[in-house]
């Protein structure tokens, strides 16, 4: 597994919740949440896996589609977080910190099995 | 609104590249990503978009084989089917209003209690001959001749033409529930194929009277509608005018229709009698 196809994993398995996250500050639409999921920067692999990623999501009851038209636009399909899109999403955050704490705490060598070796000792 | 975009020769050949990626991937699923990928285009795209902008929107959208790919891990594609359509259910319950749960909660229970009412108060059995009975009128009575043959019983008495005829018989409720006997139940569906028009006239003996057969049972008072208590026994008198038609036949009955209530439901109970009761003669007069 290179490091390319190991980020290009993370990336897909994290962008779930992090579409949460941002649905949980307000509605978006399709566009919106691309372009937000794009400023944060190095979320998005390209910028269609948020659509098939929304029907997932929509199927799994953490979000809804709902179709509205602004005056002189089109009308454009807005998604927001359900209840148990909230309740997905806080239960992922208390994942994500313990889990991104052991993974730094690994990758950088400052928390290893006992007798595994001490940073710059391992084999 | 600006929806020239998807006109451009770039976005047609990304469009149907993509259609036919998407070929496998349930068809709600296909139409929906080429509806949201349509829409992130107009969106993205001003109308006088060039080939240049065209491209970089593209490239950024990924290629249609890997939009496909996406669709097809997203749950759309056959091996998590299952799954998904798991996962639709769930969404779509999840839709609906608490307010329509509590409706149609209600109506379940309601469906629910009435159906059981229903099976309670239809499916028990029906009242019963008790085996006791007899002509009402002592001229009838004192010149009834009984005849058997082949194990059925006819009890016949001569016609009295234009006159009040009948009997009377010990009727059993061998249910759990009160019966309510509310008259006789002859009219379109159950004839009347007795001696006299179809005014039959039915009566229910009142509790604690004598209803042993013979001449004694006059003694008992009748009322209607008449409630027959689980378990118990009483008498039913049966009277017609007899204003048949007739030269020397003979007309009978051998059931009794009935209209009975069980708690909120009024039945039909059709209730053999255990012989036939018959009259035999001339009318009176001319038959018209």
């Amino acid at each position: 597994m290179t490091a390319d196809s190991s980020l290009s994993e993370l990336r897909r398995g994290v962008l779930g919740p992090c579409v949460l996250a941002l649905l949980e500050v307000k509605s978006r639409f399709g566009l919106e949440l691309v372009r937000d999921l794009a400023a944060a920067g190095g979320l998005l692999t390209s910028d269609g896996t948020v659509y098939p990623l929304l029907s997932r999501l929509r199927d799994a009851g953490f979000v809804t589609g709902e179709w509205r038209e602004t005056p002189g636009e089109r009308a454009r399909r807005y998604y927001s977080i359900t209840e148990a899109g909230k309740r997905d999403l806080a239960a992922f955050r208390t994942e994500w910190g313990q889990f991104s704490a052991t993974v730094a705490g690994v990758l950088n060598h400052t928390c290893l099995p006992s007798g595994a070796g001490e940073k710059g000792r391992l084999p | 609104m600006s929806r020239t975009s998807p006109g451009h020769e770039l976005i047609r050949d990304y469009i149907r590249q993509l259609d036919a990626a998407l070929r496998g991937v349930p068809a709600a699923e296909a139409r929906e990503l080429m509806e949201q990928i349509t829409a992130h285009l107009d969106d993205a795209l001003p109308a006088d978009a060039d080939d240049g902008q065209v491209a970089a929107v593209l490239g950024r959208l990924g290629s249609p084989a890997e939009l496909a790919a996406d669709a097809r891990r997203a749950g759309a594609g056959p091996p998590g089917a299952l799954a998904v359509a798991r996962a639709r259910l769930r969404y779509r319950l999840a839709r609906v209003r608490r307010r329509t749960w509590s409706v149609v909660g209600v109506i379940v229970v309601l469906a629910g209690i009435a159906t059981g009412y229903l099976i309670y108060f239809l499916t028990p059995g029906s009242l019963e001959f008790d085996g006791a009975s007899g002509w009402w009128y002592p001229q009838d009575y004192n010149r009834a001749v009984i005849t058997t043959a082949g194990g059925a019983t006819q009890t016949t008495v001569p016609l009295r033409s234009g006159e009040r005829q009948g009997y009377f018989v010990t009727i059993d409720n061998p249910t759990s529930l009160t019966q309510t006997i509310l008259g006789p139940a002859y009219g379109p569906g159950v004839p009347w194929d007795g001696p006299g028009s179809a005014v039959v006239q039915i009566a229910v003996s009142v509790p604690d009277r004598d209803i042993d057969g013979g001449g004694t049972s006059r003694s008992a008072g009748f009322t209607l509608p008449g409630v027959v208590p689980p378990g118990q026994i009483r008498l039913v008198r049966v009277l017609w005018t007899s204003d048949i038609c007739s030269a020397g036949g003979t007309t009978s009955i051998d059931t009794l229709a009935l209209r009975v209530r069980v708690g909120w439901f009024t039945r039909i109970e059709i209730i053999p009698l255990g012989q036939t009761w018959a009259v035999r003669g001339d009318s009176r007069g001319s038959c018209t």
